[in-house]
């Protein structure tokens, strides 16, 4: 617990005052005010869910990408990589702690979205299914963990994942269906889309501010859970392997 | 006596801005292939309009071709005004006392290192109205494709003028710098245009929209798009490259003003 502390005080301190890092917690509110704005000129109402919820889930994985997938390359350029990884604690568990502090002070747009919805377009957001929309933010943060730590992995691993890291914004936003849901998207998308956590949380997000009743809510929130378990698992095993392959060939602070 | 392209002064200037671009550009070569930039980075770009023609899609009969041509032509300011990031790196290169030391004029190379981001920026939007063009039924014909790309490339020009004037206001706050750029585009798309038509965002931030680059030249492209190129498109053209040159006269006076200052007290570092 002490350690998951330290890694949580450290994570949210390097978040909060390296002011690159608030640039999605900046455009949030902003691309929340271009969704409200696009709603509000179209008149449709009926599409303020995703409205509120693209910005969100923008904001949110955006942030797993830029701050959570950079730890371990940071920590490399930072010169600490080495002293973590010759400390006693297990190097993964400091990885998973600090990515979880990201992904919670993510959801701090939550917030953003509501106060600029309520602010700025006097709208107050709806909310009939609280329940369901609780336990769906939480499990799309926990799949957020999951897809941030095999990035990170993936950054140390490759250098290639650095390329993409900017690229992986919009094409899994668009497969995510954060504003138009999967199914406007032709068919052949489909099967790749449902391989996206997104798509289901984005989903089981909306229908948590619609009237009509949720369906099927454990199984899709177990569908988000176990996709970003299945990544979550699949980074801690990469990180494993490379921390032993860089202690092996003693090339921490080369790779 | 006027200074002609003969004058020593013009051809050095013009060597600078050039050698500028060239290392601006082996800067970029560093981050992508053409397989990574194709595969990767046009591929995010498409992405990215496609995302919002499909919110158009489901926002009703227009939108999805109103949003596509909206967002093609922001992608092309997107890439200016990353000209704000590029700007700042300088002093990440420790180069920036080097050029404040140096006897040509640091701003100029500061104009030309960024230039990269134009055939990029213009390569991703017309990229994106041609394959995705078609698909939202947008009729494109030679004359309007060559009209397109020729006000893209004014946008691209504008909207880097913008980038650099942010760039020297952030040359010193290297970890700002991607925050203002994104915090900048997004107002952008706010403000410009390409969401929403500019009288709907209300008179005051309309009439801040028309102060920035995009506003002007987004109009001019959905005139050539729909098939109405005239006097009032050149007028269009007009005033975006009349904002564009007051933004880049403006970040000209800030480098300008910064480089002076560090020269004369030493600081080099355009740390005052």
């Amino acid at each position: 617990m002490s350690l998951l502390a330290a890694a949580g005080r450290f994570q949210g301190r390097l978040v909060l005052t390296h002011r690159d890092y608030l640039i999605d917690l900046v455009r949030t509110p902003l691309l929340a005010a271009v969704f409200l704005l696009l709603i509000r000129h179209n008149d449709r109402p009926d599409l303020l869910a995703n409205g509120l919820l693209a910005p969100v889930l923008m904001g949110v994985w955006s942030m797993a990408m830029l701050i959570s997938g950079e730890v371990v390359d940071n920590d490399r350029w930072l010169g600490t990589l080495e002293l973590q990884i010759a400390a006693p604690a297990d190097f993964a568990r400091v990885v998973l702690s600090r990515v979880w502090v990201t992904t919670a002070i993510s959801l701090l747009t939550v917030l953003e979205v509501a106060a600029v919805a309520i602010l700025g377009f006097g709208t107050v957001p709806d909310v009939p299914h609280p329940g369901v929309l609780a336990v769906g933010l939480l499990a799309t943060a926990v799949a957020t963990a999951g897809a941030a730590t095999l990035m990170a992995a993936l950054f140390v691993a490759t250098r290639t994942a650095r390329t993409f890291q900017n690229s992986l914004s919009y094409p899994v936003l668009l497969l995510g269906g954060v504003f138009a849901p999967l199914d406007r998207l032709p068919e052949w998308t489909h099967p790749i889309g449902r391989l996206v956590y997104l798509s289901w949380s984005s989903d089981l997000l909306r229908d948590a501010l619609a009237p009509a009743a949720v369906t099927s809510a454990p199984a899709r929130t177990g569908a988000i859970l176990g996709l970003g378990l299945l990544t979550g698992a699949g980074g801690r095993l990469l990180l494993g392997r490379v921390v032993r392959l860089v202690r092996e060939n003693g090339t921490v602070g080369l790779r | 006596m006027s200074r002609t392209a003969d004058d020593p002064r013009t051809g050095r200037r013009t060597r600078v801005l050039g050698w500028a671009a060239r290392a601006g550009a082996a800067d970029y070569g560093t981050v992508f292939t053409w397989k990574t930039w194709l595969l990767g980075w046009f591929v995010r770009m498409l992405a990215q309009v496609l995302f919002f023609a499909t919110i158009g899609n489901l926002l009703g009969p227009g939108q999805a071709r109103y949003l596509l041509v909206g967002n093609a032509v922001a992608l092309v300011a997107l890439h200016g005004v990353f000209a704000t990031a590029s700007t700042t790196w300088e002093l990440q290169n420790g180069t920036l006392p080097l050029l404040v030391a140096s006897p040509s004029s640091p701003a100029l190379v500061l104009v030309g290192r960024s230039l990269f981001w134009l055939p990029d920026g213009v390569a991703c939007g017309l990229g994106a109205v041609l394959i995705l063009g078609p698909v939202a039924g947008l009729p494109l014909t030679a004359a309007s494709v060559a009209l397109l790309t020729v006000l893209l490339v004014l946008v691209a020009v504008t909207s880097y003028c913008l980038g650099l004037f942010l760039g020297s206001l952030v040359l010193t706050a290297v970890d700002l710098r991607n925050v203002v750029s994104n915090a900048a585009f997004t107002v952008m798309l706010i403000v410009c245009g390409p969401e929403v038509p500019s009288d709907a965002v209300g008179p005051v931030l309309a009439g801040f929209g028309h102060l920035l680059p995009l506003t002007h030249g987004l109009l001019a492209i959905r005139e050539v798009l729909a098939g109405e190129a005239g006097a009032h498109t050149a007028g269009l053209a007009g005033w975006e490259t009349l904002i564009g040159a007051c933004w880049l006269a403006a970040a000209l006076a800030v480098l300008g003003l910064r480089a002076r200052r560090s020269r004369r007290d030493g600081a080099a570092l355009f740390l005052t």
